[in-house]
């Protein structure tokens, strides 16, 4: 038994800007993907990070729960629960580890994980460092399943160092509030979290108690915030080998979308195989990585 | 054995005292209601220029774990469920999170971290993703918080209402507050936890929407009174307590307390007179309130009235409470425990 996925679906039509249609639009493409009943699912969860106009209620989730018309009104026998969860590229892991917990313990069964950014004016402003792109997951619990996640790992770095510092400052913008974002990156970011994805994939590999003829099929999936960053990791450690192409090159920082298009691309161009041992890396939100393999 | 409970509830409540009469008094033109009248809501608690929402989460912290038997270093996971994110006087961040800052800051290195955002139900809905933490044995235990400087949303309406049927009265209800919540595992089944549950009617999405203003610098909540208020939406509520205490065998009168959403008397008045029409019943639990003092204080709201009623000692011991979210979005939550 396990939390399995059964339908992705991407939103990557560069005359898209507005995050809310990138994520509406991929969560039809997964639905449609997998050809899932949409009155099953139980739980919706967003994590996208950047939204159009800074929205900050209600939550983009239930904005989205609404466009795809799950559960809108009131039904005495399903109750949908929608909400957003942010943690940077990282927010995507911590949503699986939820939905997983939530299967556990409760009868919901189906959850529908969305991500997408955008600049909030819905347009493409230079200097702004996310791709603007959506992402959507369906997460299912199987009872009967080997497949599926296997041991969730968290850290973060014990600093005040952010790498990254992203606001509105709803004081000094005027009127402008709804299409202004400030984000700045400090220069060693990526190099500083490629070493603290590397250790804690070494540090997770060693608690697994991993057989090296295991470790030798491991396909890795990073979130890719520079170009050289998952072949930086990789090639850090033994014996592990990336899958897919590189996500960077092809469409830039796609932040809190990175692994699940890296996922869904991979996985429709046949380089993940039913059987295949993944391992999910997410690295960003200050310095936070999050680990977990994957049966597929 | 699931049973998750409640081990220590911290508040924050910044000292300054702002009256609705205050308020109005700022207001130009001046209201055509009396608002106080109207909401019942007679004071609120506003934060200093030096107070924002990681200080008020903090300081809510503190309180919290000056009760409990854990140290900052044994939590196993920090959730912030704030919907105001503000690091200063204006600036609200979007990365990192909230509940990474504060977690280093209180020194909770262990935990594993994120930021939840589900408007006024954030807290219940941290609550619950938590229990499932726990319950699923991935956690033993476990901190959300909320720091919410909803004052910012009162700001700007002071200076745009200038209307009588302004979108952006509800802004003048809200204050600032900040609360903590620590649960853990419990092998006492004579408390804790005994459900949390959520409903979200999305057809209710736009009526109630903050972002930035287009007019002014600040944040500005818009909402839709006339539908918010209906007795379409309203009747939701008993339905939906109806169908959940069915699912796990209670009934309403296995309640001593109620604890509704704290938005203005008059709409408490609302939502437990519809309760009671739907359950028939002659004698409802008792309603425990500080709208009048504190106002509507969001995501906190709820723990701002618990943690005051514990504090009273008002809540008898083996007694079980009813707390009722009512959200923008809509989210209609339950929580259900026994103290």
């Amino acid at each position: 038994m396990g939390t399995i996925i059964t339908a992705t679906g991407v939103s990557v039509d560069k005359e898209i800007n507005s995050s809310m249609d990138h994520a509406f639009k991929a969560a039809e493409n997964c639905i449609t993907n997998g050809n899932i009943d949409r009155t099953e699912i139980d739980v919706v969860i967003n994590t996208g990070v950047f939204r159009d106009y800074n929205l900050f209620e209600p939550s983009v989730a239930i904005l989205i729960q609404r466009k795809l018309g799950i559960s809108t009104g009131y039904s005495n026998d399903k109750h949908v629960l929608s909400f957003d969860l942010m943690n940077g590229a990282c927010g995507f892991l911590y949503a699986a580890q939820a939905a997983d917990s939530i299967f556990r313990s409760t009868s919901m069964r189906k959850a529908l994980l969305i991500s997408s950014d955008s600049h909030p004016s819905r347009e493409k402003v230079p200097g702004f460092p996310y791709s603007h792109l959506g992402a959507a997951m369906v997460l299912e619990w199987d009872e009967n399943s080997s497949k599926g996640f296997e041991k969730f790992e968290f850290k973060t770095g014990v600093t005040d160092f952010n790498g990254v510092d992203a606001y509105m400052d709803t004081m000094n913008q005027g009127s402008k509030g709804r299409e202004s974002i400030s984000i700045r990156k400090d220069d060693n970011y990526v190099e500083r979290l490629s070493s603290f994805a590397v250790q804690s994939i070494e540090e997770y590999l060693k608690s697994t108690d991993m057989a090296a003829a295991d470790l030798k099929g491991l396909k890795l999936l990073t979130t890719q915030p520079a170009e050289n960053f998952r072949s930086t990791v990789a090639g850090a450690i033994d014996s592990i080998e990336t899958v897919g192409e590189n996500m960077y090159k092809k469409y830039g920082d796609v932040h809190s979308s990175a692994l699940n298009v890296a996922y869904h691309d991979a996985f429709k161009e046949g380089m993940i195989q039913e059987n295949d041992r993944l391992l999910f890396s997410a690295s960003g939100a200050g310095l936070t990585s999050g680990t977990v393999l994957y049966n597929n | 054995m699931n049973n998750v409970c409640f081990e220590s509830i911290g508040l924050y409540l910044p000292e300054q005292k702002v009256s609705t009469q205050n308020l109005m008094q700022q207001m130009d033109p001046p209201p055509a209601f009396d608002i106080e009248k109207i909401t019942g809501i007679k004071t609120r608690r506003f934060k200093s220029k030096e107070e924002n929402s990681c200080t008020l989460g903090v300081d809510a912290i503190e309180d919290c774990l000056k009760k409990s038997k854990l140290k900052a270093e044994d939590l196993e996971a920090v959730i912030c469920t704030s919907i105001s994110r503000f690091v200063d006087s204006g600036r609200a961040v979007f990365e990192p999170t909230l509940s990474l800052l504060v977690k280093n800051k209180i020194g909770a290195h262990r935990a594993i971290n994120y930021d939840i955002s589900n408007a006024c139900a954030g807290m219940t809905n941290g609550l619950y993703l938590l229990q499932k933490l726990i319950q699923s044995g991935i956690v033993k235990n476990g901190l959300v918080f909320s720091g919410e400087c909803c004052s910012s949303l009162t700001e700007t309406a002071i200076k745009e209402i200038k209307d009588p049927f302004s979108d952006q009265f509800a802004s003048l209800t809200v204050g600032d507050s900040g609360v903590a919540v620590i649960l853990e595992k419990s092998q006492d089944e004579s408390k804790g936890i005994d459900f949390i549950e959520f409903t979200t009617l999305s057809d209710y999405a736009l009526d109630c929407v903050g972002l930035p203003s287009d007019k002014n610098s600040g944040v500005a909540m818009y909402s839709n009174s006339s539908k918010l208020s209906s007795m379409e939406l309203v009747q939701y509520l008993p339905r939906f307590i109806d169908d959940t205490l069915k699912k796990h065998g209670l009934s309403l009168e296995d309640y001593d307390y109620i604890i509704p959403h704290q938005t203005a008397v008059s709409v408490i008045k609302k939502h437990v007179g519809a309760i009671q029409d739907y359950f028939k019943v002659e004698k409802m639990p008792r309603v425990l309130s500080s709208v009048e003092e504190f106002g509507n204080t969001s995501t906190t709201t709820h723990f701002v009235v618990l943690n005051n009623s514990i504090e009273q000692n008002i809540l008898e011991k083996g007694s079980r409470v009813l707390m009722m979210v009512a959200a923008s979005g809509v989210v209609i939550g339950l929580t259900s425990f026994r103290v």
